[in-house]
C-alpha cells in the first residue's frame, strides 16, 4: 500500500466548542461532525454504562449536570487555590477538589464508581474527539496537530495544553496563539492585495477567555506587535450574569433560592445563554423554563440594555486592554487599518459598538466566520509546518510574541525582568549575576513570570539554585542566566557559572501545577483505556443493535397477511412468541455483553429463518410468474 | 562581544526606519524556523540563531532611544567588551543575589 502523506491538523480547543481543520486540496477545510455541526461542544461526560464527548456530552448535561464537565480551559495550567478558581467552583454543577500539590481535580461517578481527573485529562479527551472527527473524514489516522491556547495564556496553561495533546496520543507541533491563527486566517485571503504594511486588530472574545493582538502584516510576514487579554473573561461570565439575576428574581418572586439544584441550575443557565444570544439580534427576549423549580413555572423577559448593564464593566475591560495592547504596539488607535472579531461573544452588540466607538465603526470587519477563523488559521499552519501546503502557505512567516514578563526576583523580592512581554519568540536572552554577600557560596534563582514589580505577586515558575562558588567578594562571581523561549511560546531557564562549568536549571518542583513525565506516561495509558472501554461499549450497542433490527423485522415479517397461507396459527404463535420475548429483554437490558446479544440473536434466526426461506421461495415464484 | 545590529540587517548606520523595518521582515521571511520545518536539526538551528539575532537587532534599532544609546556605545568603544560595564545595567554589578 502506498504510503499517504498524513496531513498535520489545526484545532482550536475551546473553552466552550471546539473546532478542527484541515489544509487539503490547496485549501483549508473546516471537518464537520458526526452530527454535522463545524464546531463540538468541549464536554465531557460520564454515565454508568459509558464515556460521552461532544454533542453527546452537551446533550447530557440537562441530565446529570454533575456528572458532565465543561470549562476546564479555565482550570488547566492553575492551581486550586486560586481566586479565580473558586469562583468558578462555586458555579459549576461539579465539583472539583485539590490534589496534595495543590491542583485541580474534576471528580465525576463514572460506571458507578467515583473517578478524578486532572483537567489535562479533560482537555485531552475533547482533543481526542476532534482528532477522530478528523480521521472519520480524511479516513486515516492523525498524528500532527497545531493546538491553539489564548494569547494571553502563560508558561504553566501552555505547557498544560501540550500534555493534553501528549496524552491524547497527539504529536503537538505548535502551540499557536488564537489571535494570531485568526490574523493568518484573515490575512492569507487578502494576501495579495497587500503590497503596502498594513496594522490588523484582532480582537478575540470566545466562550471563556478574551484576546486581543496587533498583527502587522506585510507580504508575508505576520508580525505580532503586541498582544493583551484576560484568560477569564468570555460568554460564560455573561451567562453567570444573567443567571444570578434572574436567581435573585426567582427568590423574589417565588422566596425560594435554586442555587444547590445543579440540575435546575443548569437548565436556567442554558436558558439565559440562549438569550444572550437571541439579544445580538433582537432588544428584547424572553427566558422560560418550565417546572424549574418545586414545580414552578418561570418565565421572564430580558432586553439588550438590562444585558449591557449586568455586564457593563466586562465591557469596558475589554476597551481597556484594547487600549493598553495599543499603547504597548506604540501605535495610534488611527494607525489601524483593520479591526477583526473573533470568538461568539464578539457578536454581542454592545461589544462592537464601544469598539466601534473608539476605533471607527468602518474598520471593523464582520466577514470571517468568527467562530471558525482560529482553527482555520491553525490549519494552515499545521500545512505550513509539516510541509503539506503550497507555495503562498510556505511563504507566510509567523513573528509571535510572548504574553508575559519574565525575570528573576533580586534583591529583597524585586522583579528584574529579563525577557519584557511582547518580545518576539523564539529568542535568547541572557542576564548576568553576581552574588550579594561575601564568600556567599550559592545563589538561589527564582523564575517569575508577570508584571507586578514585587515578584511574589507575580507568578512563581520554578526555582533553582547555582552552587560551588568559590569564596569571593561580593559582586566578583558571575552567574550567567539563560532565557531560552521556544516558538510555542514555552520557557526553558537555565544558568552557569562563569569560569567553573558549574550549571543549574529551572526545576519543575511539587509546588507547580505541571505534570510529572510519569503521571503523562500514565494519563496515556488511561486515556488508551478509556478509548478502548468506548470501543467496546461501541461493540455492544452495534451487537444489541443487530438483535434489535432482526427482532423488529421480524415482528413485521409474521404480521404480513402472505405468511397465513404458509405457516399454521400455532406455528406462527410460537415465533411471534419469541420474538416478543426477544423485544421484551432488549427493553431490560440496555447494555448486554456482545456474547449474550449474538447468541440470542441466533437463537433467533434459527426460530425464524425456516420462515424467511419460505417466503423468499414465495417471493421469487412471484417474480417468476410476472 | 556584542553584534553589530546593521551588519546582522545589511544595513549601513544612516539607515531609515522603514529602511530597518524592510530589512527585518526580509530577515524573518528567510530565517524564520518555521521557514525550515522540513529541513535538519542543524539547519534549522542556525537559522533559530540568525532569526534571534535579527529580532534583537530590531529591537534595538526600532527604538530611537535605543538606537542612540546604541550607536554612542559602538562609537565610544567599538563594540568592545567595555561598554558592558560601562553603560548597560542589565549587566553584572547591579543586582546581588540573596543568600541561600
Amino acid at each position: 500500500m502506498v504510503q499517504k502523506v498524513v496531513p498535520a491538523i489545526g484545532i482550536d480547543l475551546g473553552t466552550t466548542y471546539s473546532c478542527v481543520a484541515v489544509w487539503e486540496h490547496d485549501h483549508v477545510e473546516i471537518i464537520t461532525n458526526d452530527q454535522g455541526n463545524r464546531t463540538t461542544p468541549s464536554y465531557v461526560s460520564f454515565t454508568m454504562e459509558e464515556r460521552f464527548v461532544g454533542e453527546s456530552a452537551f446533550n447530557n448535561a440537562a441530565m446529570d449536570p454533575i456528572n458532565t464537565i465543561y470549562g476546564v480551559k479555565r482550570l488547566i495550567g492553575r492551581c486550586f487555590s486560586d481566586t479565580s478558581v473558586k469562583e468558578d467552583i462555586n458555579l459549576w454543577p461539579f465539583s472539583v477538589v485539590a490534589d496534595a500539590n495543590d491542583r485541580p481535580k474534576v471528580v465525576v461517578n463514572y460506571k458507578g464508581e467515583e473517578k478524578q481527573f486532572f483537567p489535562e485529562e479533560i482537555s485531552s479527551m475533547v482533543l481526542m474527539k476532534m482528532k477522530q472527527i478528523a480521521e472519520t473524514y480524511l479516513g486515516y489516522t492523525v498524528k500532527d496537530a497545531v493546538v491553539t491556547v489564548p494569547a494571553y495564556f502563560n508558561d504553566s496553561q501552555r505547557r498544560a495544553t501540550k500534555d493534553a495533546g501528549v496524552i491524547a496520543g497527539l504529536n503537538v507541533k505548535r502551540i499557536m496563539d488564537e489571535p494570531t491563527a485568526a490574523a493568518l486566517a484573515y490575512g492569507f485571503h487578502k494576501i495579495k492585495d497587500y503590497s503596502k504594511p498594513q496594522n490588523v486588530f484582532v480582537f478575540d472574545l470566545g466562550g471563556g477567555t478574551f484576546d486581543v493582538s496587533l498583527v502587522n502584516v506585510c507580504g508575508g510576514h505576520f508580525e505580532v506587535k503586541a498582544t493583551a487579554g484576560d484568560t477569564h473573561l468570555g460568554g460564560e461570565d455573561f451567562d453567570n450574569r444573567i443567571l444570578n439575576y434572574f436567581v435573585e428574581e426567582f427568590k423574589r418572586k417565588h422566596k425560594k433560592d435554586i442555587k444547590g439544584n445543579a440540575r435546575a441550575l443548569w437548565r436556567l443557565r442554558s436558558a439565559c445563554e440562549r438569550a444572550k444570544r437571541s439579544l445580538s439580534t433582537t432588544t428584547i427576549t424572553t427566558v422560560q423554563v418550565d417546572c424549574l423549580f418545586d414545580g414552578i413555572d418561570f418565565s421572564s423577559t430580558l432586553s439588550r440594555t438590562r444585558f449591557d448593564e449586568l455586564n457593563k464593566d466586562l465591557f469596558t475591560k475589554c476597551i481597556e486592554l484594547t487600549k493598553q495592547c495599543f499603547k504597548d504596539a506604540k501605535v495610534d488607535k488611527n494607525e489601524i487599518d483593520i479591526v477583526i472579531l473573533v470568538g461568539g461573544s464578539s457578536r454581542i452588540v454592545k461589544v462592537q459598538q464601544l469598539l466601534g466607538v473608539y476605533i471607527g465603526d468602518k474598520k471593523l470587519h464582520r466577514d470571517i466566520n468568527q467562530d471558525e477563523a482560529v482553527a482555520y488559521g491553525a490549519a494552515i499552519q499545521a500545512a505550513k509546518l509539516s510541509g503539506q501546503g503550497d507555495e503562498l502557505v510556505n511563504n507566510v512567516v509567523l513573528s509571535d510574541v510572548t504574553p508575559l514578563s519574565l525575570g528573576v526576583a533580586v534583591d529583597v523580592g524585586v522583579m528584574r525582568i529579563a525577557v519584557p512581554r511582547n518580545t518576539p519568540v523564539p529568542t535568547t536572552k541572557v542576564d548576568c549575576f553576581s552574588t550579594r554577600f561575601d564568600n556567599q557560596p550559592s545563589v538561589l534563582f527564582e523564575v517569575y513570570e508577570g508584571e507586578r514589580l514585587q515578584a511574589s505577586s507575580n507568578h512563581l515558575l520554578g526555582k533553582f539554585v547555582i552552587s560551588g562558588i568559590s569564596p569571593a567578594p561580593r559582586g566578583v562571581p558571575k552567574i550567567d542566566v539563560c532565557f531560552e523561549i521556544d516558538e510555542d511560546g514555552i520557557l526553558n531557564v537555565s544558568g552557569t557559572l562563569r569560569g567553573s562549568g558549574e550549571t543549574g536549571k529551572l526545576t519543575i518542583t511539587n509546588e507547580e501545577s505541571w505534570l510529572r513525565k510519569e503521571e503523562i506516561d500514565k494519563m496515556i495509558k488511561e486515556a488508551e483505556k478509556y478509548k478502548a472501554e468506548d470501543e467496546k461499549h461501541l461493540l455492544k450497542v452495534n451487537a444489541r443493535r443487530k438483535l434489535d433490527d432482526y427482532a423488529y423485522e421480524m415482528s413485521k415479517t409474521i404480521r404480513k397477511p402472505e405468511l397465513l397461507s404458509l405457516i399454521s396459527d400455532s406455528e406462527r404463535k410460537k415465533i411471534e412468541d419469541r420474538v416478543y420475548e426477544a423485544i421484551s429483554w432488549l427493553e431490560l437490558n440496555e447494555v448486554p455483553t456482545v456474547e449474550v446479544s449474538k447468541s440470542k440473536l441466533r437463537v433467533l434466526k434459527e426460530i425464524c429463518e425456516p420462515l424467511v426461506t419460505k417466503m423468499n421461495s414465495r417471493n421469487q415464484v412471484d417474480v417468476v410468474e410476472l | 562581544m556584542e553584534q553589530d545590529h546593521y551588519k546582522t540587517l545589511g544595513l549601513n548606520r544612516s539607515a531609515t526606519k522603514e529602511e530597518i523595518k524592510d530589512a527585518f521582515r526580509k530577515s524573518a521571511l528567510k530565517f524564520h524556523p518555521d521557514r525550515h520545518a522540513q529541513s535538519s536539526a542543524a539547519t534549522r538551528n542556525a537559522a533559530a540563531t540568525q532569526f534571534k539575532k535579527a529580532s534583537e537587532a530590531y529591537e534595538t534599532l526600532s527604538d530611537e532611544r535605543k538606537r542612540a544609546d546604541y550607536d554612542f556605545r559602538w562609537r565610544n568603544g567599538s563594540g568592545s567588551s567595555n561598554w558592558r560595564s560601562s553603560s548597560s545595567s542589565a549587566g553584572s554589578g547591579n543586582y546581588y543575589y540573596r543568600r541561600e
